[in-house]
């Protein structure tokens, strides 16, 4: 029966599947193209020029430190606020305060980080009166602050999900036991809630690492990063350079993955990866 | 603890959303007005919510049709799918979009405006609602659907009746989230913008030239209030579900036709702006913050030259008799960068009737066909333009084989040229270690006479204002003078430059300047690499502050602040163009209007032999508005219009007449402010031209205060010894912007401080091993009990 039907009923993601394909494939075969053929020609010019640069490996190592920083800033906050929210009795309350966490992003993304450094600067600028000095917010701190901002409900929303999803008999079974509630935190809780920390982790990462708005306002020459580089070439119409800086960020986001499936491998042998 | 924790986060989370709430109320309700009255404002959140709206409802479309079929799939292509479905959720937004860039131009989809935003937007929001409506498509019984199919219903049929009234709370679920990602996007809609304003694209514009415009606090601040009412209404709603009450239909269906409203609401004014006749619209693309209209953003004037065109033209229309003449109004977007305005009419082919391209994107579109050859004889007033600017420009400007004819008519014209600022110069000067070189303001204005560019290099012992200069990040200025300075040097076998006399002599016997021209434009004997090396030494001498556009407030800054006399700044000097210069003094004059004693720091100086900029008036091949273009052209020529948009904008326009005389001559009398309406004979008013443009010589410095003016009128000389940058093949065009970016990944290199995110990572780093080793040694001490689980449990209980 199931068999018979089988290709009239999969046809609903007909549309689906011709959009992804248009739309989410083949722009990544044209990545692949412009990278190599951008010169009209084959070549690896644009990839060799990228890889013999040293001050082109401190950006790629600059990014990585800097979006590593937030995201990790993001689990040290996000956990404990899910876990807490988590522990809240009325369910409505739950909800508030999540939407509450979500509803920021209503509010476009560009908007927010200009928002963010017009309050920081005037809080600067009026500490740099009273102190008589001058004081220049921007730079590698901001930036992080602005990132951690922007992207904690992507870390709250999957922690949450995986801690509220833990059946409740397993704490119980614990506390039964003999376990505190902190040893239960730690055996049960934790270890169980680590695919939401680790898809979390990547939520976050891969914006972070790829910013260039951010970079840009929040951040200083010093935090130059590779998608500012991406951004420069792109918008200068050097649209090779620019394919094989979108490869190398797919490259980076998609080693982060690789890795971040075989740690939540180790952490629940059962479930599969993330992505 | 919870709520400690809540609440702290919480306060992190909503404090800068909390000032913008607080200070879009700073003026009243002055920012509301704006949001309100502000054509492109209006424009701007109208399309943003139509795009979302749209957006996200076609996603949620698809992706409940496509969570049926997935279903259906076999094993296989079900994991391909979903694992296609992860790609554009886990990959980088920039790599996303600029990938759809890719594809839409290698496909050439050119003009689609508003679909190309909504098939992009589709893109942001279909994988995640996919991602909500799926596990509940797993939860529904799969029988169903076929008992439907069997009682004769059609696959169709059988969706919308027995699938979707089930799917209702995950599709409302999945429509808010692809809505919430749709509002929040930035990069998606940047890249694949064509001429469509959304919030992103105006702020983003806005923001690159001057202050964030406040109108968008308010406009967040009414979000916010709409957020806060939504979030009370749905908990009220919940908390009567679980009460038993169950949302009425009606509800529903009110909800949704509210939706469907909104979305049409929206259409309707984008569909008869599409069938207004083209005769009665004029579409303009001009640089953000360049022109005097009060109703596109600028501030501190009284008149708006866009409505007074519009106010001029429909009688003009009226009186060829054309009908609807009162309906004529003008379009008027903006750019941040040529390279934008170019996308914008090669690869959408957008119908603009006037342009601003800078000198050597007229150049460029010229060479490609994208702009068409003005009729200078239907400029009126075109022989009286200024004439040293007009017979410098005509190397990009002139039509081969048609002195009629002008591929385009400068707009503002300015120089490149170096911005100091006094009071920091004498302070830093006071603060020096003995063993270095003390260099007040005055011998900085010697040493300036003497090297020129050079100071910016460190000539003269100005090394020590390491860290406290800048220059620009735009590939084209920082290279141009980077070459200036590089051939200086070079004019010299000894490379330095004692006599850069010399130099400027070749440059003032050339008569043609040829010689600057290659020079600036890495012809002949000067390369590229000359540039990188003085550029890479630099930033080992000088340390300078690369600032993008928005980066010049720094200088408004330090000299607006409240004790500006006591404190001290930290820009000494810096790359600048005259235009900026005189926006950035003009600034600083008026926050200081009251302050009788105050007298303003910052000068402006370009040497000989410079680069001089142009944005021009051209006319692209797809305008669809002739009468209305050249109209508009000369309306803006008209030297007393001309004078009001020169004294906003800060630059100096080519129209020459009596009002520029009048302008000219306000700007050497302090406190004097032209009076526009009256003629000087009715007003009875003399004035006393002491400057007469033709003669430089005439020496009104003594006399005023001229620093201004020098900024905003580059003087005969500068405009004589100076040359223009060309457009470059794409082959120089990329080593330049390439050399750039070299420069910004060195420069963060050697000036980044990865102390404070190291020593977090260390940190954790130790924490983590501390974890494991403590987790070690308590399951070392436990091991014992651990083998007697029966004693542990019940002694510890």
């Amino acid at each position: 029966m199931k068999k018979i039907n089988f290709n009239s009923r999969s046809l609903f993601a007909l549309p689906y599947v011709i959009y992804m394909t248009i739309f989410v494939v083949i722009p990544l075969f044209m990545l692949l193209f412009f990278a190599f053929f951008g010169e009209g020609s084959f070549s690896f010019a644009e990839i060799g020029a990228f890889f013999t640069d040293g001050s082109q490996w401190a950006t790629v190592g600059r990014s990585l430190r800097i979006a590593l920083v937030a995201s990790l800033w993001c689990i040290l906050i996000g956990y404990p606020l899910a876990y807490a929210i988590a522990k809240i009795k009325s369910k409505t309350v739950q909800y508030m305060i999540l939407m509450a966490v979500v509803a920021p992003m209503w509010i476009n993304g560009l908007l927010r980080t200009v928002a963010l450094k017009d309050f920081i600067t005037t809080i600067t600028d009026l500490i740099a009166n009273i102190a008589d000095t001058e004081i220049d917010p921007t730079g590698e701190t901001l930036l992080t602050l602005g990132l951690i901002i922007d992207y904690l409900p992507f870390m709250l929303m999957p922690i949450y999900l995986v801690i509220t999803g833990i059946s409740k008999s397993y704490l119980e079974v614990s506390a039964d036991l003999g376990a505190s509630p902190f040893i239960t935190f730690f055996k049960v809780t934790l270890p169980l809630s680590m695919s939401g920390i680790i898809s979390g982790f990547l939520m976050v990462f891969t914006p972070a690492v790829s910013t260039y708005y951010m970079s840009e306002y929040l951040g200083n020459q010093s935090t130059f990063m590779i998608g500012e580089q991406l951004n420069t070439m792109f918008t200068k119409d050097n649209k090779s350079g620019a394919a094989v800086i979108a490869l190398v960020l797919l490259v980076l986001v998609g080693v982060s993955v690789f890795i971040a499936n075989q740690l939540s491998r180790i952490g629940n042998n059962k479930k599969g990866g993330i992505a | 603890m919870g709520i400690t924790i809540i609440c702290l986060v919480m306060a992190i989370l909503y404090l800068p959303i909390l000032f913008l709430v607080g200070s879009s109320f700073a003026g009243g309700w002055t920012y509301y007005q704006q949001l309100f009255t502000t054509s492109e404002y209006m424009e701007a959140v109208r399309n943003t919510l139509l795009i979302a709206v749209i957006a996200s409802l076609v996603a949620t479309i698809i992706a409940s049709m496509a969570a049926t079929g997935i279903l259906y799939m076999s094993k296989r292509t079900r994991a391909i799918t979903m694992a296609v479905n992860q790609l554009p959720v886990i990959n980088a937004d920039i790599v996303t979009s600029f990938g759809l860039v890719l594809l839409f131009v290698s496909v050439g989809m050119t003009n689609l405006g508003l679909l190309k935003l909504l098939l992009a937007h589709v893109l942001i929001a279909l994988p995640f609602c996919l991602l909500t409506i799926l596990p509940k498509m797993r939860q529904l019984d799969a029988n169903l659907i076929d008992a439907a199919l069997d009682l004769g219903a059609s696959p169709f049929k059988a969706f919308t009746s027995v699938i979707v009234p089930q799917l209702v709370p995950a599709m409302v679920q999945a429509f808010l989230l692809g809505f919430t990602l749709s509002l929040d996007d930035f990069v998606i809609t940047q890249y694949n913008n064509s001429g469509v304003p959304t919030i992103s694209t105006v702020v983003y514009g806005a923001i690159s030239r001057r202050d964030i415009p406040k109108a968008f606090y308010a406009l967040t601040t009414i979000i916010f209030i709409v957020i806060l009412l939504v979030l009370i209404v749905m908990n009220l709603n919940a908390a009567r579900v679980r009460k038993g009450i169950k949302i009425s239909r009606k509800v529903t269906a009110v909800a949704l036709a509210a939706v469907i409203l909104l979305a049409t609401g929206g259409l309707i004014p984008m569909i008869i702006s599409h069938f207004t006749p083209r005769e009665l619209v004029l579409k303009v693309y001009n640089w953000e913050d360049y022109i005097a209209s009060t109703s596109h953003g600028a501030k501190g004037i009284d008149y708006d030259l866009l409505e007074e065109f519009e106010a001029y033209y429909r009688d003009v229309l009226k009186e060829k008799g054309v009908k609807n003449a009162d309906k004529f109004r003008v379009e008027y977007h903006t750019f941040t960068d040529n390279e934008e305005l170019y996308s914008k009419i090669n690869t959408q082919h957008s119908d603009y009737d006037v342009i601003f391209p800078s000198e050597y994107m007229v150049e460029k579109m010229a060479n490609e066909n994208l702009i068409q050859p003005i009729d200078t004889t239907l400029i009126y007033n075109y022989a009286d333009l200024d004439n040293a600017i007009m017979q410098r420009t005509s190397d990009f400007t002139a039509v081969d084989g048609n002195t009629d004819q002008a591929w385009a008519i400068p707009y503002m014209v300015g120089t490149v040229g170096i911005m100091y600022d006094r009071n920091v110069i004498d302070a830093m000067a006071e603060k020096m270690p003995e063993d270095k070189k003390k260099i007040t303001a005055d011998d900085f204005e010697a040493l300036l006479e003497e090297y020129g560019f050079g100071v910016l290099f460190g000539e003269g012992g100005t090394d020590v204002f390491k860290g406290h200069i800048t220059m620009k990040k735009s590939a084209r200025d920082s290279i141009g003078i980077a070459m200036i300075y590089g051939a200086q040097k070079q004019s010299n076998d000894e490379h330095k430059i004692d006599d850069s006399a010399t130099y400027l002599a070749n440059i003032e016997n050339d008569d043609d300047n040829t010689l600057l021209s290659n020079i600036l434009n890495m012809d002949g004997d000067y390369k590229i690499d000359l540039a990188n090396e003085i550029l890479m030494e630099q930033i080992r001498v000088m340390n300078p502050l690369y600032e993008n556009d928005n980066g010049k407030k720094g200088f408004e800054k330090q000299n607006n602040r409240y004790n500006y006399k006591k404190s001290n700044g930290t820009l000494a000097y810096g790359l600048y163009w005259s235009c900026d210069a005189g926006l950035t003094m003009m600034a600083v004059d008026e926050e200081h209007e009251d302050d009788e004693e105050f007298e303003n720091p910052l000068r402006f100086y370009a040497p000989q032999g410079t680069n001089l900029w142009t944005d021009n008036f051209a006319i692209p091949t797809y305008a669809e508005n002739l009468d209305a273009a050249y109209a508009f052209i000369n309306f803006m020529l008209d030297d007393e219009n001309a004078a009001r948009n020169i004294d906003y904008v800060g630059s100096q326009m080519v129209s020459t007449g009596d009002e520029i005389d009048l302008l000219k001559a306000s700007y050497y009398v302090p406190g004097y402010t032209p009076i526009y309406e009256n003629d000087d004979e009715e007003n009875g008013e003399v004035i006393d031209f002491t400057y007469d443009p033709a003669e430089t010589d005439a020496d009104p410095f003594e006399e005023y205060d001229v620093n201004l003016a020098i900024a905003v009128f580059p003087s005969n000389d500068n405009i004589k010894y100076s040359a223009i940058m060309h457009n470059f093949d794409q082959a120089k065009e990329n080593g330049v912007n390439n050399l750039m970016l070299d420069v910004q990944n060195k420069a963060a290199e050697l000036t980044e401080d990865s102390s404070s995110g190291n020593l977090f990572l260390i940190v954790l780093a130790i924490l983590v091993i501390a974890a494991f080793a403590w987790w070690g040694i308590y399951k070392l001490l436990h091991r014992r009990p651990r083998q007697l689980p029966d004693t542990v449990t019940t002694s510890q209980k």
